[in-house]
């Protein structure tokens, strides 16, 4: 059933004293589909997310469908509590039990953090080790729609490829929205390219 | 290298106080009368006059007791009224007059008008708070209104719960600014306390002695308590951040 529903999205407004950055954008996402959005910096795609997210009001426009829908993300910024270890970041968002503690630690293992750096405050961490963390706490929390606003940058391929099998495996029919600047990305993500910012990107 | 330079700096330290120390030994020489002004060894000796008395603790405990409860109840409604602040502007707009007033009006003047309305053994717990509270107030506001941002984002849109938010979000964004305000606070504290029980006379207090050594022109012993008040506030101060640090350890723990 909720394979069938959409998100819609009508005549999406939005600007920043007086510069618009979204103007009459119209979409529509089927749940349970991996999208992706490409385009150059600061064509809106961001601004886009958050107002998905419920972090801004769009200044006109309808957005239609993401009631009662639970999201998870990866920002563009890492967003990891500094005075946390790498460990507690991903069990802040999760239920308290032994079985998440153990899958939060399967899965920080699996992109290759191992006991020691999951034990480390997250500000002694390297930038790709943090983003590794924020893409694991991303995957702990139930959800029905992932957003991912580049969420593999600062990452090695092999690093990349291991964090979208996991992210494939954790999806399991769920809807992704990803934000990227990499083409390379869109197959490994199984992900269709929406053109909506694409303007910007032949115009840039 | 680090224990040689933290010996170099309590050298000086030490160093300074001994000059100090040189000076009022030399001023009460030249003026050459200890009610005037006593030397350091007639202040010790009265010290030690006074602490085998079981008087002088109980004086050092009550006003330690008064002054602590003034402390932490201002502390708590200092919490608790920039929590409601943070979240609603009106609280804020409605306290700020009473946290300029508080600020800015004269102890004397609040010791006055409170002995009027209270009995004068309430008067340090009363006078501690109304000095503390603006102090601690202003810096946990501060500290919530600097929490990133970004985090706060993070929370919203990963629903993390209240209890969380605060533990993990809030806590260490505020910490800063409640310890360094704590440390400026337990000192005003200490200063407020003792002059509302000068002027107060509180029965049995550090303040009520000051008093009856000035009136008894026990010079000596006005000195003492002094330094008792001193040596009580500093012992304060350290135990009180010692266990804000010991928290936070823990919290992170």
């Amino acid at each position: 059933m909720i394979g069938k529903m959409q998100i819609t999205i009508r005549q999406l407004e939005k600007s920043y004293a007086g510069q618009s950055v979204l103007c009459g954008l119209d979409a529509t996402f089927t749940l349970g589909e991996r999208y992706a959005l490409m385009g150059r910096s600061g064509c809106g795609k961001t601004t886009f997310l958050r107002i998905l997210m419920g972090l801004e009001r769009q200044d006109a426009g309808s957005i239609d469908g993401m009631q009662n829908l639970r999201l998870s993300a990866v920002f563009q910024q890492v967003r990891l509590c500094p005075s946390l270890t790498a460990l507690e970041n991903v069990l802040l968002v999760a239920e308290k039990s032994s079985a998440t503690k153990q899958r939060a630690e399967l899965f920080l293992e699996r992109l290759g953090l191992d006991d020691f750096a999951r034990k480390k405050r997250v500000d002694k961490l390297s930038g790709g080790q943090q983003q590794r963390v924020a893409i694991v706490r991303a995957l702990m929390v139930p959800f029905d729609l992932l957003i991912l606003d580049e969420a593999f940058k600062g990452l090695d391929e092999s690093t990349r490829a291991d964090a979208i099998a996991l992210i494939d495996e954790c999806l399991q029919g769920r809807t992704l929205l990803a934000v990227t600047h990499d083409a390379a990305e869109l197959p490994l993500l199984k992900a269709q390219l929406l053109p909506l910012f694409q303007k910007s990107v032949e115009n840039g | 290298m680090i224990s040689t330079m933290v010996l170099h700096k309590r050298l000086k330290q030490l160093l300074a106080v001994v000059f100090w120390l040189v000076i009022w030994q030399l001023a009460a020489q030249r003026v050459g009368y200890a009610i005037l002004l006593p030397s350091p060894l007639q202040t010790l000796q009265a010290l030690f006059r006074l602490m085998p008395t079981p008087n002088f603790w109980l004086r050092v405990g009550i006003s330690l007791l008064g002054i602590a409860q003034g402390f932490l109840l201002a502390a708590l409604l200092a919490v608790l009224l920039a929590s409601c602040a943070s979240a609603c502007e009106a609280v804020n707009v409605l306290l700020q007059p009473l946290v300029l007033l508080a600020k800015a009006t004269p102890v004397a003047s609040f010791v006055i008008l409170a002995l009027i309305w209270m009995p004068s053994a309430k008067l340090p717990i009363f006078i501690s708070f109304l000095m503390v509270f603006p102090v601690l107030y202003t810096a946990v506001l501060q500290g919530i209104r600097q929490t990133d941002p970004q985090l706060l984002e993070m929370a919203k849109v990963f629903r993390i719960p209240l209890h969380r938010k605060i533990k993990a979000i809030y806590l260490p964004a505020v910490y800063p600014y409640f310890y360094s305000a704590a440390s400026v606070a337990l000192g005003l504290a200490w200063k407020s306390g003792i002059a509302a029980e000068v002027i107060g006379l509180p029965r049995n207090t550090v303040g009520e002695a000051l008093y009856q050594a000035k009136v008894l022109l026990t010079t000596d012993e006005m000195f003492a308590w002094t330094a008792v008040a001193v040596l009580a506030s500093v012992v304060a101060e350290r135990v009180v951040l010692w266990l804000l640090a010991l928290g936070n350890r823990t919290e992170k723990e």
